[in-house]
């Protein structure tokens, strides 16, 4: 079965056609939010959420966008409310926990964590997901958009003011 | 090439660098952080449990929604048979405020 056939059978009430549907996507969507999110266990949090959420509203599903895009947006959302409804210093510390940890996995493989990441993270939300979306997906200024709901003009200036903040923060680091 | 294009052509060739650093750096995420994807029988039994709730969740909303119209129409068909004038005013006050309040959202969507 193609994706378009597993999508119809889901939205007929087919919860096999809807798990291979998700299965599919799964890991996709779980390195996605672990871009976004720095944050690998939120990551995984997240995506079960978007999950139970894509069951509950599969049959809103249009075609209009791809299936995986439609589950970054969900994933997208959610993750923001989490991030609005968390006090901003809980956040940031949550955050510094997550990528240090990470930093040490990474450097008891044997690697280095390289600065740009570091930067990326400490970079606002609001700003990473355009970049990440822009950069390393290779969406459209307008997809992104319709994924945050903000205008494609925001979306060009976020990505655009990001590059710059990176390369400052990443000039700063090297001085 | 004066100061100014390759002051430009210096800031684009910058910006190159750390677009093609920043892909490079994603994708070694992906290799140091790799994701294990479970099997079908996983995704069915989180499913059937979503649904469970999800249904659970509706039938609480539709009960509260049933109590909430008996506790409304039971009152207001106490009022209207106690005191039939009260019962008259207060759909002719319902006559007045809801045209009024939807022509009020209607002009502040247009502003």
């Amino acid at each position: 079965m193609d994706e378009l056939e597993l999508v119809m059978a889901s939205q007929e009430g087919d919860r096999l056609a809807l798990s291979m549907l998700l299965r599919n996507n799964y890991p996709f969507l779980v390195r996605y939010l672990m871009k976004i999110t720095m944050h690998p266990q939120l990551a995984e949090d997240l995506t079960q959420e978007t999950m139970m959420k894509a069951m509950e509203k599969i049959r809103l599903y249009n075609g209009s966008s791809k299936f995986s895009s439609w589950l970054i947006t969900i994933g997208t959302n959610l993750y923001m409310d989490v991030l609005r409804k968390q006090k901003r210093e809980q956040a940031w510390h949550q955050e510094e926990q997550a990528l240090r940890k990470m930093k040490w996995q990474v450097e008891s493989q044997g690697d280095e964590w390289p600065e740009l990441l570091d930067a990326l993270a400490r970079i606002n939300e609001g700003i990473r997901i355009p970049i990440i979306m822009k950069h390393y997906y290779g969406y459209s200024y307008d997809e992104i958009g319709r994924v945050m709901g903000i205008p494609s003009g925001t979306v060009k200036s976020r990505v655009s003011n990001g590059l710059k903040e990176l390369r400052r923060e990443l000039a700063d680091d090297e001085q | 090439m004066n100061n100014k294009d390759k002051e430009n052509s210096s800031k684009a060739a910058k910006g190159l660098q750390t677009e093609q650093e920043l892909k490079s750096d994603l994708a070694k995420m992906e290799e140091w952080f790799p994701v294990y994807t479970p099997d079908i029988s996983w995704f069915e039994t989180r499913l059937a449990a979503g649904e469970k709730k999800l249904r659970r969740k509706k039938n609480r909303e539709w009960a509260f929604f049933y109590m909430l119209a008996v506790v409304i129409l039971g009152s207001i068909i106490a009022v209207g048979a106690a005191n039939p004038i009260y019962f008259i005013c207060i759909q002719l006050l319902g006559l007045v405020i809801v045209p009024a309040v939807i022509r009020y959202e209607k002009r502040k969507r247009v502003v």
